[in-house]
């Protein structure tokens, strides 16, 4: 699998940023049609929320017989026939603040402190920023060291694959969604938790370059960002050559 | 490769109100100029996207999501209002229920939407003038009541009003959040205003003529 290109969407469904990785497909997909495609992936979202709230929690060790009344309490969504395990929106809401921890991805996760060239490349990606959470860029090889179960997953969607491309989508605690594609051009084959700990890493250089910009204004497309452009390029560029 | 800036603003609107005033037509009418008479019932949610420039030649993308009004998807509805810069609550001319329910709108938007949204009450159908039932003073009276919102009267129909309902949307949150960045600096400049010119200058004096 070879990467296509990169989505950031915001918390309420506009497209922030794209950028495509494949020159030749570049130009036949215009800013409309993109915009549609994250509004529509932001519903999708929103829909497996609605059915599996539980996705959105999880550390459920932390559940108890009263949440879990409150849970069934399906009054309000009687009429739309969903599982279950669907749940009024507030509710959900309020269960999710009540029961996000902040945990470091990768935190319990093995080291590998050897020195190679990867690491080396990572140095030159978080040279110079401000983010203190090195976790994020914490290297690991091949999939044993990844154990996604130790990071925060609040996103419902993580994969959606078809004949020829795949969707890979990693959801911040804030709602933002950031969207990997893939095409099959290439027999290399991602693992999705690798894909996801990608996108993590998009998602602290978004956290560290654009939000930290004071003339950047929250949900609005990042422009004439050089830095970030820079930062994403080197970090695609390691990620598939990782392989 | 290809980046994402061809516009300068993403803005998200909401239309709501209820069942049957006619929120996809004027979307329809607005996006696509077009008009369908059937009705058919919007099931959650739709959107569509429409490319503007404002009156400063900023490039806008105005995201219309379009609500289903029927009481049985507000669950699903309601989750939209998050992020919405602007919400269009629309009733229906020819029907005083739907007007008379603004206030559950407004109530709504004041449960699930974001503080400070910027609001536009819209009254459609307004080309069935035999069948009008709320005048534009009574619903004038109403915005006046709820804060000076601003009231419109529009056709998906004959396409009256609709591009401009739309448009003094866009210029309102263009607006707002102006004066929301404007905010800071003008208070720095009234009250906090910090005066330099008391200071040693270190070009001139001692600072100069002792340095090696």
């Amino acid at each position: 699998m070879s990467f296509d290109s990169l989505l950031i969407i915001n918390r309420s469904g506009g497209l922030i940023y794209n950028k495509s990785f494949n020159a030749c497909e570049s130009s036949s997909i215009g800013s409309n049609e993109l915009l549609i495609l994250a509004g529509t992936l932001h519903s999708a979202f929103t829909l497996t929320n609605c059915i599996l709230p539980e996705t959105l929690v999880p550390f459920s060790e932390s559940y108890n017989g009263a949440e879990k009344e409150e849970f069934d309490d399906l009054s309000k969504c009687n009429n739309l026939s969903l599982p279950n395990n669907c749940t009024d929106l507030e509710t959900n809401i309020k269960r999710q603040e009540m029961e996000l921890k902040y945990f470091p991805p990768g935190s319990s996760a093995v080291k590998n402190n050897s020195i190679n060239e990867k690491t080396v490349n990572f140095q030159s990606i978080i040279k110079g920023l401000t983010f203190k959470g090195s976790d994020f860029f914490h290297i690991s090889d091949g999939n044993k060291n990844i154990r996604l179960s130790d990071y925060h997953q609040v996103s419902a969607i993580r994969h959606i694959g078809t004949e020829h491309i795949d969707i890979y989508c990693y959801q911040s605690v804030t709602g933002t969604k950031f969207i990997g594609i893939y095409n099959h051009e290439e027999k290399m084959k991602h693992n999705i938790d690798q894909v996801t700990c990608f996108l993590m890493r998009v998602y602290a250089l978004y956290s560290d370059i654009v939000l930290k910009n004071p003339f950047y204004s929250l949900d609005m497309p990042i422009r004439n960002s050089e830095r970030f452009d820079t930062k994403i390029k080197a970090l695609v560029k390691l990620d598939t050559s990782a392989g | 490769m290809s980046s994402s800036s061809d516009f300068d603003y993403l803005f998200k609107l909401l239309l709501i109100g209820d069942s049957g005033v006619g929120k996809s037509c004027l979307l329809l009418r607005f996006a696509d100029n077009t008009y369908n008479s059937d009705y058919i019932s919007t099931i959650g949610v739709d959107f569509k996207i429409k490319t503007i420039k404002l009156d400063n030649d900023k490039i806008v993308k105005l995201q219309i999501w379009d609500t289903a009004g029927q009481e049985r998807f507000r669950t699903i509805t309601s989750s939209y209002y998050r992020g919405a810069q602007g919400i269009i609550i629309v009733y229906d001319v020819t029907d005083l229920e739907s007007f008379n329910n603004l206030n559950n709108w407004l109530q709504e938007i004041d449960k699930f939407g974001t503080n400070g949204v910027t609001k536009l009450i819209v009254g459609n159908k307004n080309d069935l003038t035999d069948k009008k039932q709320v005048t534009l003073e009574m619903a004038q009276e109403f915005a006046k009541e709820k804060g000076g919102l601003t009231v419109l009267e529009t056709s998906a129909l004959s396409s009256e009003n609709v591009e401009h309902a739309f448009l003094t949307m866009a210029n309102e949150i263009k607006d707002n959040s102006d004066k929301n960045e404007q905010l800071g600096d003008g208070n720095g400049q009234d009250g906090n205003k910090i005066d330099l010119s008391g200071g040693k200058s270190l070009t001139s004096g001692g600072a100069a003529s002792n340095c090696c």
